[in-house]
Formats: C-alpha cells, sequence, structure tokens
C-alpha cells in the first residue's frame, strides 16, 4: 500500500515536472525557460560547484556505490 | 545548506561514503565563498565544445564497458572529481544587476518542485529506516538500480547522466 503511495507520488512530481518544463519553453512567456534559469542560476559560483558535484554525486551512486534493495 | 542537510541524512543512512563525499562537498562550497574566494580559475579555455564533446564519448564508452561497482569504476569517477570541480570553479564575479520578474518567477515554481521531491525522497529513506520496512517506502535509488542491471539501462542511465553534466557546464558562463 505505502509502496504504491510513494511510486504515485514520484509518478506524479516528474509529470508536474514536464508540465513546468513544457509551460515555460520559450523566451517571450510570463515565465522563464529551464534554459534562462540556468543560465542565470549559474553566474554564481556557488550554485555551479553545488549542482555540478551534486551531477557528480547521482553518477557515483548509481555506478560505484551498492544501493541496498 | 542543501548539501548539509543531505550530510546528516548519510550520517542517519549509516553511509560512511555519502557522508564523506556530502561534508567534503560542504566544506569546498563553503570555502567558495569564505577563503578560497579570491582564487580564480580560468574554466573558458577548458568548456570548449569540441574537446567536451570528445571528452563526453571517451567516457561513455569507458563508464559503460567498465562494470557497476568495480574498484575500475570508483577510479574513473575519483579522476573526474577535479576536472568537474576546475571546471564549476571559474572566478568569482556574480551578477550585481537582480534577476528579471520572469526569471523569478520560474526560479520560484523550480525551487518548490526540487523542494517537494526532496522532501518525499527524505520521507521514504526516513521512514523505511524507522519502520525497518524498506521495501514499503521505496527511494528513488531503489526504484532506479533494478533498471541499471542490464546494459541497455546502464548505457540509457550513462548517456543521460552525462548529457545533463555536458548541458550544465555549457550552460554556465564561460569566464
Amino acid at each position: 500500500m505505502t509502496y504504491w503511495l510513494f511510486v504515485i507520488g514520484y509518478l506524479t512530481l516528474l509529470l508536474i515536472g514536464i508540465v513546468i518544463w513544457v509551460a515555460t519553453r520559450g523566451e517571450d512567456g510570463r515565465f522563464a525557460s529551464l534554459r534562462e534559469v540556468f543560465s542565470r542560476v549559474l553566474h554564481y559560483r556557488g550554485t555551479r560547484l553545488g549542482l555540478l558535484m551534486f551531477w557528480w554525486w547521482i553518477g557515483w551512486h548509481f555506478l560505484v556505490t551498492v544501493i541496498h534493495r | 545548506m542543501a548539501f548539509f542537510l543531505t550530510a546528516a541524512l548519510q550520517i542517519f543512512r549509516g553511509a560512511a561514503g555519502d557522508t564523506a563525499i556530502f561534508v567534503a562537498c560542504t566544506v569546498i562550497l563553503l570555502s567558495s565563498g569564505t577563503i578560497a574566494r579570491n582564487l580564480d580559475f580560468p574554466a573558458a579555455r577548458f568548456s570548449k565544445t569540441k574537446p567536451m564533446l570528445w571528452a563526453s564519448l571517451v567516457l561513455v564508452i569507458l563508464i559503460t564497458a567498465t562494470p557497476r561497482h568495480s574498484s575500475m569504476m570508483a577510479v574513473l569517477f575519483f579522476a573526474l572529481i577535479l576536472p568537474v570541480l576546475l571546471l564549476a570553479w571559474g572566478d568569482h564575479t556574480e551578477y550585481k544587476r537582480k534577476a528579471s520578474l520572469r526569471i523569478r518567477r520560474s526560479r520560484l515554481i523550480w525551487v518548490v518542485w526540487a523542494t517537494s521531491l526532496s522532501f518525499w525522497e527524505f520521507a521514504a529513506n526516513i521512514l523505511g529506516q524507522v519502520s525497518g520496512e524498506r521495501n514499503q517506502f521505496p527511494t528513488i535509488s531503489v526504484l532506479i538500480d533494478p533498471i541499471l542491471d542490464g546494459p541497455i539501462g546502464k548505457a540509457g542511465f550513462v548517456a543521460a547522466w552525462l548529457l545533463v553534466g555536458f548541458g550544465l557546464i555549457k550552460v554556465s558562463p564561460k569566464k
């Protein structure tokens, strides 16, 4: 029961993410596109380091570490 | 703050390796804005598209050919951390003007979305540990990990993961 509750939660969040991404595409709407947001926030060294270290860790986590299922 | 909280969660999970990584990341982040603030690295000359594409291609082949959870894979990742840090470091100049309303609106939406996802993941992790029934509270890792057992799943993950890293570096300012 809780298993499916959590899976549905992840899928709902994934779907919401896709909807936001599609809805904010283009460069003339009320909302900036994801690319524009990244282009702006990556101007800050802290954000650049944070996002790229997190990206590195995702690879490490799935490819090097053994995940206990 | 996000790295600090994740480091705390790793201690709670009892994952020594991940704790060390997140503590190191927190220290690097704190240093980058304080004692090492004026230390600049000219990343622009290293982030040109063609060499980056070649590096990505070599990495796709190497990582896909290397068995998961092997010592060789760990060596590859340790070798990757230095160039990643240097490319991310750049210089310390930042925007002085405020972001436009469009950017601020979108940024808020994405922050709320990412926080919700993190909350859901943290909840699954903590409830699974407290109840002792991890299978009833699946984390994203537990759901994705079986897909990577097969060669197609692993190759797809490696390609998507490298594409995101490549995109982050390309969107970063050239400085």
